[in-house]
C-alpha cells in the first residue's frame, strides 16, 4: 500500500547522512549552546531592564513552582524538587549576584539537559521497521497474563506486522526526499493521538524520509508504550507542567539550536491533540516562529540551508482517545455543563485493543503530506525553490533584508507576521490534505439526523441523551449518499481528499464500512445494529468523528432535504 | 538615498505628492496609465517599470478596478524587500477583500501598509497642517513611511490594524453619503450629530465583525476620514448624497456621468456591501438605507423616514 518502497541505497543515504545519528557526539555541545544562550539573554536583559533583574527573574520562577509543586501530587521526577525551592526562595535576598548568576546557570543547564533526548541508533531498526518491532518488544515485556485482553494479544502481535499494509503514504514523498538532502525539513503534523508521533517515524522511515526531532510530552516518557520509543526515536523531553518563562525560553532555544544545526525536526502546531476533531485551524506559532530565527542566525553565520516547512495530515478512521477528548472538548466550551473522565491511552487494554482492531480493519490510516513551504509561506516546488502565489520565483533572503539597507537582519515583529501567515498556509494545506474517512461520513449522517428529530436541543443536549434512539436503514443509507455526493464534488475541485472508499465505493460499501468501524472500536460501542437500523449509543462520538467534515461547508438541512428525510 | 517611489492618480495621490513634496522629497513615479505631463504632480521624476526594482518603498494610490491589474505588474518586478503602502478607501467589488489582502496576492511582498486620514488635497497644497494614520504591523514600514512624509505640518500616527483601518476608511464613504441626504434636508445640526455618531457605531461592528479592532473606528481612519468627508464642501460621496436629496430620487446615471469612476466606485462599494444586509446580528442600518436609495427601492426623503422608525439598539 505504501507509495514507495524503501530501497537499500536510500537507507544507506540516510544512516550515512541522517543528522539524527550524529546527535549522540554533538549531544554535549547543543546542551552547551543552549544554555549558553538562555543563560546570556537573561544576564543581558537583567541588565537592562530593573524588571528582568535576576532576583526578580529567579523569585518569579521559584513562586511558580512552589505554587505547582504544591499541587502535583504524583511521584513523579522532578528537575529541582520542592526542597531546593523552598530554600533557593529563602535565601534569595541574601545572596551575591554572582551566586544568582552561578543559580540561574545551574538551573538553565539542568532544563536544557533534561530536555535534550538521547537516539539509538541500533533501536533504529531499518530493516523490519521500528513500529512492529517495538510493539513486539513491548508486548513481550509486559507481563500479559494478569491484563485484561490478553487472550487476543497473540492473535494482535501476530497482525501487527501487516501494519504497512494498513497504512498508507500519500503526497510528494519524492520531492521532500530531494529537499532533505540540500536542507531541513520541519514536519508539521495534525494532531489527534498520542500514536501519532510513532505512526509518523514509522511511516517517514517506511518512505525513505530521515528520521526527526520533536517534542513530547513527559507523561509520554512515563507510558509503558509510548515511552520505550520516546526514549530513543530523537523525542525531547517536554514537562508541559512547568509554566515558566524560564523554561518555555530553555524548549524553545532547543528547537532553535537543533534546526541551526540542520536536525529535521516535527512540531505539532495545533499544539496538543485537536480535542473536537475539526481539522485545526488555530496554530500555535511559536516554535514554528525558530524556523524563521535559526534561518537568519544561519545566513548571518555563512553556513545557510534553507529550512522547508512539510505539513503532513493524519487520518484515521478512528482514534484510541476519540471519547475522552471529545468530551474535553465538550468540557471547554460547555464549561459546566460537562464533567472529564480518564483518558484511554493509559489503560493498556484498551490499547491492545486498538491495536488488535486497527489491525482488523479494512480501511487503512493515510498519512498525507502535502505541498511543502518555506518559512515565509511560499510554497516550494520540486525544484526546491519558493514561488509566491502568482507562480514567480522568489528569492527567500529578501524577505529577511532590511527594505532600506538590504542587510539580513532579526526583526521581532516582521518574523512574527512572516510566522503568523506561514500557519495560514499550513492551516489551508491541512484542510486541503484531508482525508476523509468512511467513519466521519457515516458519524456525520447519523449525528444530523439525530438533530434533525430534536431541532430544539443544543449540541450539549444532545451529547446527553438518556435513550436511545434508532435511525431506519434507509434514511441513513440516503442521508450517506447525498452526503457522499457533496464530498465527491468538494474532491473533484481539490479542496478535499477521500479515501479509497469515499472516492469509489458504493453507497453500502461506505455505509458497511463505517458503520462496522462504529460498532467495533468503543467499547461500549458507539452505536449498534438492531434490525430496523442504527441504534446510537453514543452521540459524543458521532459528534467526534462527524466533526472532520465540518469545515468543508456542508449544509446539513440542505443534504437531509436531499435525503427526504 | 533611495528615492521613494509613487503611482497612481486621484485626489489622495495629489495629496500623497503634496506631502512629500512639502518634505522635501522629490519620488520617482510610474506612470501607469501613460498620463500627460502636465496631469501629473511637479516635483516628480519618471521611471520605467523595470525600475520599480531599485525603489523599495511604494506608494499606489488607485481606484479600485486598477488596483489588481496595476499591483500584478508591480509584483512581477519587485521581491520580498519592498515594502509597499497603498492608499484606496475601496474593497475589492464583490470579494470585499481588503487591498492589502489584494497585494498579499498579487505581489510577493508581504510587506504592506494603508495609509489613510484627514489629509486634503486642498489644505495641505495651501501648507495647512494635516495628518494621518499610518498602518502596518511592520515597524520599519512605520519608520519608512514617517521618514518619507512628516514634517512640521504633517502629523503620522501608527496603528497595526491594517484590516480594520481599510475597513473603517472604506466603510466612511458610505456614511458620507447618508450625510449628504441629511444635509439637504434643513433639519438641523442635531440630526447630522446623530448621524455621525451612530454611522461610527455601526462601523464599529462592521469592522470587528470582518477581524479589525472596533477602536480603530474611532482613530483617523475612522472618525478622521468622516469628519472631513463631511465637513464643506464635502467629499464627493457626500455631494452623491446632497444632490440626490435635491432631486429626491437616486439616479444612477447621472452620478455617473457627474462624478465618473469616482461615482461609479462608491455604487459599486455599496452594492457589495448590501451582501451584508442579511446578517441581522450586525444592524447595518444605515448602509441597508443608503442601499435601498442606490437601488432606487427607496426615495431619499422616504429612507430618512424610514432611518428615524428603526428601534433604538443599545450599546
Amino acid at each position: 500500500m505504501l507509495g514507495f518502497e524503501s530501497t537499500q541505497e536510500t537507507q544507506i543515504f540516510m544512516k550515512k547522512d541522517a543528522p539524527l545519528f550524529r546527535f549522540n557526539a554533538e549531544r554535549p555541545h547543543l546542551v552547551s549552546e543552549v544554555t549558553r544562550r538562555v543563560f546570556a539573554d537573561y544576564l543581558g536583559r537583567s541588565r537592562t531592564s530593573s524588571s528582568h533583574a535576576l532576583e526578580y527573574v529567579l523569585n518569579e520562577t521559584a513562586f511558580q513552582e512552589l505554587e505547582r509543586l504544591r499541587l502535583e501530587t504524583g511521584p513523579e521526577d522532578e528537575i529541582r524538587p520542592r526542597e531546593w525551592w523552598k530554600a533557593t526562595a529563602r535565601s534569595l535576598s541574601e545572596m551575591s549576584e554572582d551566586e544568582k548568576r552561578e543559580i540561574l546557570r545551574g538551573l538553565v543547564e539542568s532544563y536544557t539537559d533534561d530536555t535534550a533526548g538521547r537516539f539509538e541508533p541500533r533501536v533504529f531498526r531499518f530493516a523490519s521497521g521500528v513500529l512492529p518491532v517495538g510493539l513486539s518488544f513491548l508486548f513481550k515485556t509486559q507481563d500479559v497474563r494478569h491484563l485484561p485482553g490478553a487472550q487476543d494479544l497473540a492473535e494482535t502481535v501476530k497482525h501487527v506486522r501487516d501494519l504497512e499494509e494498513r497504512v498508507e503514504v500519500q503526497g510528494p514523498v519524492d520531492q521532500l526526499r530531494r529537499l532533505a538532502k540540500t536542507g531541513t525539513l520541519v514536519v508539521v503534523p495534525t494532531h489527534s493521538s498520542n500514536m501519532d508521533s510513532i505512526l509518523l517515524g514509522w511511516a517517514l522511515e517506511q518512505v525513505g524520509l530521515p528520521p526527526v526531532t520533536y517534542g513530547a510530552g513527559k507523561n509520554l516518557f512515563a507510558n509503558p508504550l509510548t515511552g520505550y520509543f520516546m526514549h530513543n526515536l530523537g523525542a525531547y523531553k517536554v514537562d508541559r507542567r512547568i509554566k515558566h518563562e524560564l523554561y518555555k525560553d530553555v524548549l524553545k532555544s532547543y528547537s532553535q539550536v537543533l534546526l541551526e544545526n540542520g536536525y529535521h525536526s516535527l512540531f505539532f502546531p495545533g499544539g496538543t491533540r485537536c480535542r473536537s476533531n475539526v481539522v485545526e485551524d488555530r496554530l500555535k506559532l511559536g516554535l514554528l516562529g525558530t524556523a524563521v530565527t535559526a534561518s537568519i542566525r544561519n545566513l548571518q553565520a555563512n553556513k545557510y540551508r534553507p529550512i522547508y516547512i512539510c505539513p503532513v495530515t493524519l487520518n484515521y478512521n478512528l482514534i484510541l482517545e476519540a471519547e475522552s477528548l471529545i468530551r474535553e472538548h465538550l468540557r471547554r466550551e460547555g464549561g459546566a455543563r460537562y464533567f472529564l473522565e480518564n483518558d484511554e491511552f493509559n489503560q493498556i487494554s484498551t490499547v491492545i485493543r486498538f491495536v488488535l482492531n486497527t489491525v482488523r480493519m479494512d480501511a487503512s490510516t493515510v498519512i498525507r503530506f502535502g505541498q511543502p513551504h518555506d518559512v515565509f509561506g511560499n510554497r516550494v516546488e520540486d525544484d526546491g525553490e519558493s514561488y509566491d502565489a502568482r507562480g514567480r520565483r522568489v528569492d527567500p533572503l529578501e524577505f529577511i533584508r532590511s527594505v532600506k539597507t538590504g542587510e539580513v537582519i532579526e526583526d521581532a515583529a516582521r518574523d512574527r507576521e512572516y510566522t503568523r501567515f506561514a500557519g495560514t498556509r499550513i492551516a489551508s494545506e491541512f484542510r486541503r490534505n484531508t482525508v476523509v474517512m468512511s467513519s466521519a461520513v457515516v458519524a456525520f449522517s447519523l449525528f444530523e439526523l439525530l438533530a434533525n428529530r430534536f431541532p430544539n436541543l443544543d449540541v450539549y443536549q444532545l451529547v446527553r441523551l438518556n435513550f436511545e434512539e434508532t435511525i431506519p436503514w434507509h434514511e441513513l443509507r440516503s442521508t450517506i449518499a447525498e452526503t457522499v455526493g457533496d464530498i465527491r464534488d468538494l474532491g473533484r475541485l481539490g479542496k478535499v481528499q477521500l479515501s479509497g472508499a469515499v472516492a469509489s465505493g458504493s453507497i453500502d460499501q461506505i455505509m458497511d464500512q463505517g458503520v462496522r468501524g462504529l460498532t467495533m472500536f468503543h467499547i461500549p460501542a458507539a452505536i449498534e445494529y438492531v434490525p430496523s437500523g442504527v441504534r446510537i449509543n453514543k452521540v459524543d462520538l458521532l459528534l467526534f468523528y462527524g466533526n472532520r467534515l465540518r469545515p468543508f461547508g456542508l449544509d446539513a438541512r440542505d443534504i437531509l432535504a436531499r435525503a427526504k428525510v | 538615498m533611495e528615492k521613494v517611489a509613487i503611482i497612481g492618480h486621484g485626489d489622495r495621490f495629489d495629496a500623497l505628492a503634496g506631502l512629500l513634496a512639502a518634505n522635501g522629497k522629490t519620488p520617482v513615479m510610474w506612470n501607469h496609465d501613460g498620463r500627460a505631463r502636465r496631469h501629473l504632480p511637479k516635483n516628480v521624476e519618471l521611471i520605467e517599470l523595470e525600475a520599480l526594482r531599485e525603489h523599495h518603498l511604494i506608494f499606489l494610490s488607485l481606484p479600485i478596478n486598477e488596483m489588481r491589474k496595476v499591483s500584478r505588474q508591480v509584483g512581477d518586478h519587485i521581491t520580498g524587500r519592498h515594502a509597499i503602502v497603498h492608499l484606496a478607501r475601496n474593497l475589492e467589488h464583490t470579494s470585499l477583500k481588503t487591498v492589502s489582502e489584494l497585494l498579499s496576492e498579487e505581489t510577493p511582498t508581504r510587506r504592506t501598509g494603508f495609509l489613510t486620514g484627514p489629509m486634503r488635497e486642498e489644505d495641505i497644497s495651501q501648507g495647512h497642517a494635516a495628518s494621518g494614520v499610518c498602518a502596518t504591523v511592520f515597524p520599519e514600514v512605520h519608520e519608512l513611511v514617517g521618514e518619507a512624509l512628516v514634517s512640521s505640518s504633517f502629523r503620522m500616527y501608527r496603528t497595526h490594524d491594517i484590516i480594520g483601518a481599510e475597513l473603517a476608511a472604506a466603510y466612511c464613504r458610505v456614511i458620507a453619503m447618508g450625510c449628504g441626504v441629511l444635509s439637504e434636508l434643513g433639519l438641523g445640526q442635531s440630526l447630522q450629530a446623530t448621524l455621525f455618531s451612530r454611522g461610527l457605531a455601526e462601523m464599529g461592528r462592521f469592522v470587528a465583525h470582518r477581524g479589525g479592532k472596533e477602536r480603530t473606528t474611532f482613530g483617523l481612519a475612522g472618525s478622521g476620514n468622516l469628519f472631513i468627508d463631511i465637513a464643506a464642501p464635502g467629499s464627493d460621496d457626500f455631494r452623491i448624497g446632497a444632490a440626490a436629496m435635491r432631486l429626491n430620487k437616486f439616479d444612477r446615471k447621472s452620478v455617473i456621468k457627474e462624478y465618473g469612476s469616482r461615482g461609479a466606485d462608491l455604487l459599486e462599494l455599496i452594492e457589495s456591501l448590501a451582501a451584508l444586509r442579511q446578517n441581522k446580528r450586525l444592524a447595518l442600518h444605515l448602509l441597508e438605507t443608503c442601499h435601498l436609495m442606490v437601488s432606487a427601492e427607496m426615495g431619499p426623503a422616504a429612507a430618512v423616514q424610514h432611518l428615524m422608525s428603526l428601534p433604538t439598539l443599545d450599546d
